[in-house]
């Protein structure tokens, strides 16, 4: 019997020691999915053959003592809105569904050279537009903690993947919080990296800039590696940085604790915020003043505009990335429609998801002749405006640690009719994509249910290695990481 | 009622980039089979990023400084919305809210006279793919999306259709002058399209006609005639309705090159709403002033200045230097012959062979000059020979043709063909008594009136095929007439 939630030093480690081979590993993953998916709902492609291939492969490698990859046995879950080459792509979205990508996603691609191994592709709501996986196109993910409950979103098949021990790492994408805010609903770890660090070559856009993506996994440390490895400028991506990416896992004991200020942004901890999610994000807080670190009161004030500024620029994105969603070239289209605008119509009409629609209805309204200066830009220059107050407070602090949610996971179908509502659950991570800011999500002590808290920790541009190595220390001193669901 | 046309002009040039505007397919699609130049990003495959390519900004820039037009420093990219099977993303990467060029001005000479034409705004933005209508199917051809372009606005300062053909020459010109695009209206890689309408004054008072855009234009003088047409269908059509300009009745009509007509295409353009918002996926830029000035130390002299140059130091009319320099070949192939400093009369030779003997050839074969087969050392030698007196005139230029269509040098083909200048003159004195002999009323009327001479020599030199030296042709006829 193989433990599912193996980190990916301990695999190597085993692959090493022999005690079993890739191909073990990988079937042993296969066929948990097979038992637990239908009861989780984590993917919406599984990949067997992809995987078993690619265990072989690395069977083989490691048989004639070959330079093995960084990531070499991790089993991984691809979110699906990466695209990958020859394997279905549909951003869980009927209006996609079918397309067989003819190129795959850099940092998937990057993946899989470090030999990383396909399991499947996962589920999330549709386009990533949402925060439960209940506006996908096809089917809701089930909380692994309480399957009556949503995992979160977008990114919330491969963050219950993830908890439900199915994978050793998986993939998402953060655009308003969508892997952060999984997280902290199935008690993992999660980083959104700074924006421009990971390319987005080759991810259906949702909010080109805003969408960053990430990844999570069992620790801080597995985090690192696997940023590591995805990270870096992409000639096909030309707001990808050119910023060095440093090797993350080498400097995890680099941020002493002692001394290391941490800001408690006040308007983080205020409002509709569950007393519970409050009590124990400010335990994650203190575990880390005990070890040394200094917190300090800080305000940001204008956080409170990070939704409005969000939700303005954000449609007004979508509405134009989605309209090369015609039916013309992939995907599913219509067949005998008299005209072209029927076709359009139709095809859009019937294919395209409700929250879809809505989010290209609200960015068409924005962006027309009359409304641009009062939406588009009056909230651009908020953004700006967001951006320096994060700046000058980073200036005097080394990072920020707030809740990732102000809420445990909620009930399936209670929030799906009222969007605002759903809007709101990405209130305490919105800002740092409104930003650009780098920000890791780990558990904190779970709630009397037993249900997962988590809470983030928001650092400066590029200061991803801080982060993974506060993350790391907090991880080494607690072990909420190493709760799992009981499946 | 007196009217005056009111004309702007759109054009869009393609850019002559190896690769396209943001990504790095071919843009050798000019009769390629369909869709062998594409990749993701000209697809608008989901997730396909455009990149920029930095030739695009550097021939703006070099545009800017053609017409001595303000290069905006800080600009970015902007997405331009709609719907069409030929635009895969659902919308074109341009620029609107920072074009790249702004106020730049443009002389022509009309009937003579100096003319300014102000540029309002020239700017970056990628071509739309190619639709194909067949038995009732449309197809799109991705070959050209993509392809670099860049729009250049007139404002309406344009009065005429022959102001408006003069005006596109002169872009034409310039973009080719500085290698940026080929420019060929007939292959699509220049585009014109005009707006007009009418400033009308009656019983005092002034009316201003709806603006009409027209599309369509395959040529130069389809794009005259289309707006002589316009303007006289505005003046009927205000006639009739009265109807004025107002900021929701601009139209747009397609040219019929057939019935040489404009047809309605599209109603209330006004109202159009592109929904203009910067590009996210491409970072803003900004234009370093040591990026411009390198730029202009590799601007080319441009025709103007040619222009110039020709009258003051080379002494030629302003009717020759503009034929040389109307193409930018000619002018080079032209320049390459005379070598450097030139000497007036050989400068003033070699165009007379340039104008006289070569374009006229290339305009009757329909081709462009190749520079290769001029040399300096040919025209030297028939300028030379011509002053000696070895040759004659119409014998350097007959020669001149013969060493520009067969690549052979001048002295071998003036041997071969017995070409050589005859200075003999008992050879001339038998010439000479012979055509004396051949003209009696020619000779009668000579006598009576000496300068009608003229004739006997042009009869002379027909009879020596123009080998006659005309000088001492002349001596010997006055001679033997006494």
């Amino acid at each position: 019997m193989i433990n599912p939630y193996l980190t990916i030093p301990q695999i190597q480690t085993s692959l090493k020691k022999g005690d079993f081979s890739c191909q073990d590993l990988t079937s042993f993953y296969l066929d948990r999915i097979k038992s637990l998916d239908p009861k989780i709902k984590a993917f919406i492609t599984i990949t067997p053959k992809v995987a078993l291939d690619k265990a072989k492969e690395i069977d083989q490698k490691i048989k004639d003592k070959k330079l093995l990859g960084k990531l070499a046995g991790s089993t991984m879950a691809v979110k699906d809105i990466y695209l990958t080459k020859g394997i279905e792509t549909t951003a869980a979205s009927q209006v996609l569904k079918g397309y067989i990508p003819q190129y795959s996603s850099t940092v998937y691609q990057r993946l899989v050279d470090e030999d990383a191994i396909l399991l499947g592709k996962t589920n999330t709501d549709t386009f990533a537009f949402g925060a439960s996986t209940e506006n996908s196109g096809f089917f809701t993910t089930k909380n692994p903690y309480d399957t009556s409950l949503i995992p979160g979103g977008s990114s919330g098949g491969s963050a219950a993947a993830q908890s439900a021990g199915l994978c050793t790492f998986s993939l998402g994408t953060d655009t308003g919080g969508s892997i952060r805010q999984p997280s902290s609903l199935c008690g993992i770890s999660g980083i959104k990296p700074t924006y421009s660090r990971n390319s987005r070559y080759g991810i259906a856009a949702m909010a080109s800039s805003f969408d960053c993506p990430g990844a999570f996994a069992h620790s801080a440390k597995d985090l690192s590696i696997v940023t590591s490895v995805m990270a870096g400028n992409d000639p096909h991506d030309a707001t990808s940085s050119k910023e060095v990416v440093p090797d993350y896992s080498s400097l995890l004991e680099n941020k002493n604790l002692k001394g290391l200020k941490i800001g408690l942004p006040k308007q983080y901890f205020t409002g509709s915020i569950d007393p519970e999610v409050k009590k124990n994000v400010l335990k994650a807080a203190k575990t880390l003043e005990e070890n040394g670190a200094q917190l300090v009161g800080v305000s940001l004030p204008s956080t409170d505009l990070g939704i409005a500024v969000y939700y303005v620029l954000m449609p007004c994105e979508v509405s134009s990335n989605m309209a090369r969603y015609d039916g013309l070239r992939f995907g599913q289209s219509k067949k005998d429609i008299k005209d072209l605008l029927s076709y359009y119509l139709e095809t859009r009409g019937d294919y395209m998801e409700s929250e879809l629609k809505r989010r290209i209805i609200i960015g068409t309204y924005f962006l027309s002749a009359g409304y641009f200066d009062a939406y588009y830009l009056k909230a651009s220059k908020v953004r700006t405006i967001i951006k320096k107050e994060f700046q000058d407070v980073l200036s005097h602090v080394d990072l920020l640690l707030t809740p990732t949610s102000p809420t445990p996971a909620w009930k399936i179908g209670e929030k799906v009719n009222d969007p605002l509502k759903m809007y709101l659950a990405d209130v305490y991570t919105v800002c740092t994509n409104v930003a650009g800011l780098p920000a890791i999500a780990l558990p904190t002590s779970p709630s009397k249910t037993n249900l997962p808290i988590g809470f983030q920790l928001i650092g400066n541009y590029f200061k991803e290695a801080d982060l993974f190595s506060v993350a790391h220390q907090y991880q080494s001193l607690t072990n909420h990481h190493l709760i799992h669901p009981k499946l | 009622m007196n009217i005056t046309p009111i004309i702007g002009l759109e054009i869009h040039i393609q850019l002559n980039t190896k690769t396209k505007a943001f990504c790095s397919c071919s843009t050798d699609y000019f009769k390629s089979p369909p869709n062998t130049y594409t990749c993701p990003a000209c697809l608008g495959l989901p997730g396909a990023l455009p990149v920029p390519n930095r030739q695009i900004i550097k021939k703006g820039i070099l545009f800017a400084l053609s017409v001595n037009a303000t290069i905006q420093k800080e600009t970015h990219f902007d997405r331009k919305n709609y719907f069409y099977p030929d635009l895969p993303k659902g919308y074109q990467i341009s620029q609107f809210y920072k074009p790249l060029i702004k106020d730049g001005l443009v002389k022509i000479t009309v009937n003579e006279q100096e003319k300014e034409v102000r540029i309002a705004e020239a700017h970056l933005e990628e071509d739309a793919a190619k639709s194909i209508h067949q038995r009732g199917h449309t197809l799109v051809d991705f070959n050209k999306a993509g392809i670099p372009l860049l729009e250049i606005v007139s404002e309406p300062d344009i009065a005429s259709s022959k102001e408006a053909k003069i005006y596109a020459q002169k872009i034409q010109q310039l973009v080719r002058y500085l290698d940026i695009s080929d420019a060929n209206i007939e292959e699509g890689s220049m585009r014109v399209e005009p707006t007009v309408n009418l400033k009308i004054k009656d019983n005092k008072k002034t009316y201003y006609t709806p603006l009409v855009e027209v599309k369509n234009i395959a040529s130069l003088s389809a794009a005259a005639a289309a707006i002589d047409y316009e303007i006289e269908r505005q003046t009927d059509e205000f006639r009739k309705t009265k109807q004025e300009k107002n900021p929701k009745n601009k139209t747009t009509r397609g040219w019929d090159m057939d019935t040489k007509k404009t047809f309605l295409q599209r109603e209330k353009e006004g109202s159009a709403d592109y929904r203009y918002f910067p590009e996210p996926d491409i970072p803003h830029f900004s234009i370093s002033d040591d990026f411009i000035d390198s730029l202009q130390k590799t601007l080319p002299e441009l025709p103007d200045a040619k222009m110039a140059r020709y009258q003051k130091e080379l002494t030629l009319s302003i009717y020759d230097s503009s034929l040389l320099v109307e193409d930018k070949d000619l002018a080079l192939s032209f320049e390459k012959a005379l070598g450097e400093k030139p000497q007036k009369d050989f400068a003033k030779f070699t165009a007379n062979l340039f104008l006289g003997v070569i374009k006229k050839h290339l305009n009757e074969t329909q081709e462009t000059i190749d520079i290769k087969r001029i040399k300096e050392k040919d025209f030297t030698y028939l300028f030379s020979a011509t002053q000696n007196g070895d040759i004659s005139s119409t014998v350097a230029k007959d020669v001149i043709l013969e060493v520009y269509k067969t690549k052979k040098d001048p002295q071998s083909i003036i041997k071969t063909k017995g070409l050589s200048q005859i200075s003999d003159t008992k050879e001339l004195e038998k010439l000479a008594q012979q055509i004396i002999k051949d003209n009696p009323k020619a000779v009668e009327d000579c006598k009576k009136n000496p300068n009608s001479i003229g004739f006997l020599i042009g009869q002379l030199m027909k009879l020596s095929k123009g080998s006659a030296n005309p000088q001492l042709a002349q001596e010997i006829l006055k001679k033997l007439l006494g």
